[in-house]
C-alpha cells in the first residue's frame, strides 16, 4: 500500500513499526510511561487517535495491525490467528492493493470505522514476545526452587 | 511356586510390590478423591490425576479425538502457564512429566524426588486448564495422524468397537482416518468442560504422605467446581464385522467379561492366563499394552492350535463392563475355519472344566505374576490405585492379589460359562474374505 496518498507524515510508533520491543523498550515506553503520569486523561488516546487517522489506513479498509511490518516475531503472531480472523485479514489487504494498484480509495462510509480499528494481532504478538524472552531470558540460570517461587509455586 | 524357565518367582515380586505398603483413601469436601499409598523406601514421589470419563468413552460422534487432542494440549501452555515455563519448571526440579488417555480416564502424572513435590505441583494443577486455541489445535493435526494411522488396523480396536457397537467404550481410542484434520477447538473446549469435573478427578500419590498430598489436593490439584454430567450407560453389544484387506488374516472372538468391581474379575483373569499362557515382561510396557513378552507358560490354545495359527487372549475391565477376547493370526486364508473351531473347542473345554488342578495352579501363577510385576512400579501402582478409585471398590493391592489366589476350578468355569451365553463378538482382518464361517454357525458352535 502506498503511503504518499495517505499524507502520512507522523513519526514512528516503535512497537507497530517494528514489531520489536528493544527500540521500544529504551526510549519509547520511558517516554510513554512519564506522559501517562504528566498529561491530562485521555490526552494520549486522542494523539494516538489522530496518527491513526492521519496515517490513512482506514481509507483503504484496512485496520491498523494489517500493517505492521512482519518480523519472525509478527509472521509468528499472525500465524496463530483464528482462522476468521486470519482469512478476514487477507481479504482486507487484497482489497487494499487492488485499490492501490488503480489508485483509489473506498467511499468514506466504507471506511474503517474507529470503533472496529481493534489491534487484533496485539494479544498474540505479546505472547510471542513473552515466550521468547522467557525462552532467553535468565529463567534458564534459575534453579528449580527459585523458578517455581518465581511463579508462585510452593518450593 | 517358581516359574521354571525363568527362575522368577511370584513370592519374589510380592515382596518388592506390597512390602511395607500402606493405602489410604479420602474425599475432600469438593469431592476430589486423595488415594495415596506409602512405600517408605521409595525416593521418588509419583502423583497422578485421573479425570474420569474424559478418555473416548465420553466422547460423541461431534467431539471425536477429543482426548486425544486434550493429551496433546497437556504438553502445552495452560491459561496461566505459558508452555516454556510449564517444562523448565518440570525439567530444572528433577521431574518427569507424562499424560496419558485410557478408554475411559485421562491420566496427567509426574515422578520427582519428594524435595521437589511442592515445586511442581502447580504446573502439574495448571495442566488440568489446559489452554484453547485454534493454532493449538491444528499444530498437532499431523502428530495426531502419525501417531493414529498404526492403529487403523489394529484388533483390539476393531474388537471394541463392534462390541460396544461404536459408542462410549466401542469409541475408537485414536482418530479414525476419516476425522484427520477436522477436529476443531470448540468441540475439545466442550469435552474437557464436560468431564473435568473435581468430583470425576482422584488424585493419587505413591511415596507421599496422605496430609501433603491432601494439601497440595486442595490448593493446586482442582477443576471445574460444576456437578459431574452423567455418563450414559456403555452397552456391550457384540456382533460381526470383517475388515478386509491385503494382509495375513486374524481372527477374534470375544465376550462380555467381568467389569473392574466385578467379583469375577479375578477368576477372569486366571481364565485368561489358562487359555493364552503367561508371560514376563516390563510393567510399563504391560500397562501401555506393547509387552515384548518372554513366555513362560504356554497357554491352552497355543498347545491346541500349535503349528496352524499364533494365538493370544486379552482381558480389559472397565467401569461397568469388560471385554474377553481370544485371537489367532494364521497365514493361509483356507485355515479360517478350522482355527475358527479349534478356539470355540478350547473354550468349551476349558467351560467344562476339562483342565487339571495343577493346570489351574499354573493359571493363577501366571495371573499373580502379571498382575504384580504391573503393581511393582510407581506408575503401575497409580493406574491400579487411581482405577480403583474412580470405577470400582478401592479394593487395595493386597486384596486382589488375593482374590486371584482364592480362585477355584468352580469360579473359572462360571465365567467362561457365562461367556458362551452372551452374544459373541467376532471379527476378522486382513484376508478374510473366503475361509472363514459364518458368524450365524459360529454362534450355533458356540451354544452345542
Amino acid at each position: 500500500v502506498s503511503t504518499q496518498s495517505t499524507g502520512f507524515t507522523c513519526g514512528f510508533v516503535f512497537e507497530h513499526r517494528m514489531g520489536s520491543l528493544r527500540i521500544g523498550d529504551k526510549i519509547f515506553y520511558p517516554l510513554l510511561n512519564t506522559a501517562f503520569r504528566v498529561l491530562p486523561k485521555g490526552t494520549l488516546s486522542k494523539i494516538i487517535e489522530g496518527y491513526k487517522v492521519a496515517a490513512g489506513h482506514r481509507r483503504f479498509g484496512l485496520k491498523f495491525d494489517d500493517l505492521i511490518v512482519q518480523t519472525p516475531e509478527v509472521r509468528e503472531a499472525i500465524r496463530r490467528l483464528p482462522r476468521a480472523e486470519k482469512q478476514a485479514r487477507e481479504e482486507r489487504l487484497l482489497k487494499a492493493f487492488q485499490l492501490s494498484a488503480k489508485n483509489e480509495i473506498l467511499p468514506p462510509a466504507q471506511w474503517t470505522k474507529p470503533e472496529q480499528d481493534l489491534p487484533y494481532l496485539a494479544p498474540y504478538l505479546r505472547e510471542v514476545n513473552a515466550e521468547q524472552q522467557a525462552r532467553t531470558s535468565w529463567f534458564h540460570h534459575l534453579s528449580g526452587p527459585e523458578l517455581a517461587k518465581k511463579v508462585g509455586a510452593k518450593a | 511356586v517358581s516359574t521354571q524357565s525363568t527362575g522368577v518367582s511370584p513370592s519374589r515380586h510380592h515382596a518388592m510390590a506390597l512390602r511395607n505398603l500402606t493405602t489410604k483413601v479420602t474425599t475432600l469436601k469438593n469431592g476430589v478423591r486423595v488415594v495415596s499409598a506409602q512405600k517408605p523406601e521409595v525416593p521418588v514421589a509419583s502423583v497422578g490425576l485421573f479425570v474420569g470419563q474424559a478418555g473416548p468413552r465420553g466422547e460423541q460422534v461431534s467431539t471425536t479425538g477429543s482426548a486425544q487432542y486434550l493429551r496433546r494440549l497437556g504438553f502445552k501452555g495452560t491459561q496461566n502457564l505459558d508452555k516454556d515455563t510449564k517444562n523448565l519448571l518440570f525439567e530444572s526440579n528433577g521431574a518427569e512429566f507424562q499424560v496419558d488417555v485410557a478408554r475411559e480416564y485421562l491420566l496427567y502424572n509426574v515422578d520427582v524426588p519428594h524435595a521437589s513435590l511442592e515445586a511442581v505441583a502447580k504446573p502439574l494443577g495448571e495442566s488440568l486448564h489446559p489452554k484453547f486455541e485454534e493454532y493449538l489445535i491444528e499444530d498437532e493435526h499431523s502428530i495426531v495422524e502419525l501417531e493414529s494411522a498404526p492403529f487403523e488396523h489394529d484388533l483390539g480396536e476393531k474388537v471394541n468397537q463392534v462390541a460396544f457397537r461404536h459408542q462410549g467404550l466401542g469409541n475408537p481410542l485414536y482418530l479414525p482416518p476419516s476425522q484427520y484434520h477436522k477436529v476443531e477447538v470448540d468441540l475439545v473446549k466442550y469435552h474437557w468442560a464436560k468431564y473435568f469435573r473435581n468430583k470425576n478427578l482422584a488424585v493419587v500419590g505413591v511415596g507421599v504422605d496422605h496430609g501433603t498430598l491432601e494439601n497440595l489436593a486442595t490448593s493446586e490439584f482442582s477443576a471445574l467446581d460444576w456437578d459431574p454430567e452423567q455418563t450414559p450407560k456403555s452397552k456391550y453389544v457384540g456382533g460381526e464385522s470383517l475388515y478386509v484387506f491385503d494382509a495375513a488374516p486374524t481372527v477374534a472372538i470375544g465376550f462380555e467379561a467381568p467389569s473392574l468391581g466385578s467379583a469375577d474379575r479375578a477368576a477372569a483373569l486366571v481364565a485368561q492366563s489358562l487359555l493364552g499362557g503367561a508371560s514376563f515382561s516390563s510393567s510399563q510396557a504391560y500397562f501401555e499394552g506393547r509387552a515384548q513378552a518372554k513366555p513362560i507358560r504356554t497357554g491352552k490354545l497355543a498347545t491346541a492350535l500349535q503349528g496352524k495359527a499364533s494365538t493370544g487372549v486379552s482381558y480389559s475391565a472397565y467401569s461397568d463392563s469388560g471385554l474377553f477376547y481370544v485371537h489367532a493370526s494364521y497365514e493361509n486364508s483356507s485355515d479360517g475355519s478350522s482355527v475358527v473351531s479349534g478356539i470355540i473347542g478350547e473354550l468349551k473345554a476349558a467351560a467344562q472344566g476339562k483342565f487339571g488342578v495343577e493346570d489351574l495352579a499354573k493359571a493363577k501363577t501366571g495371573a499373580k505374576l502379571s498382575v504384580l510385576q504391573a503393581l511393582e512400579t510407581r506408575s503401575g501402582l497409580v493406574r491400579f490405585l487411581g482405577e480403583q478409585s474412580l470405577f470400582a471398590s478401592s479394593q487395595t493391592p493386597e486384596q486382589f492379589v488375593k482374590a486371584v489366589s482364592d480362585v477355584t476350578v468352580e469360579d473359572v468355569k462360571r465365567v467362561l460359562q457365562g461367556f458362551l451365553k452372551s452374544n459373541p463378538t467376532f471379527v476378522g482382518l486382513g484376508d478374510v474374505a473366503r475361509g472363514l464361517p459364518t458368524f450365524a454357525e459360529v454362534k450355533e458352535h458356540l451354544s452345542k
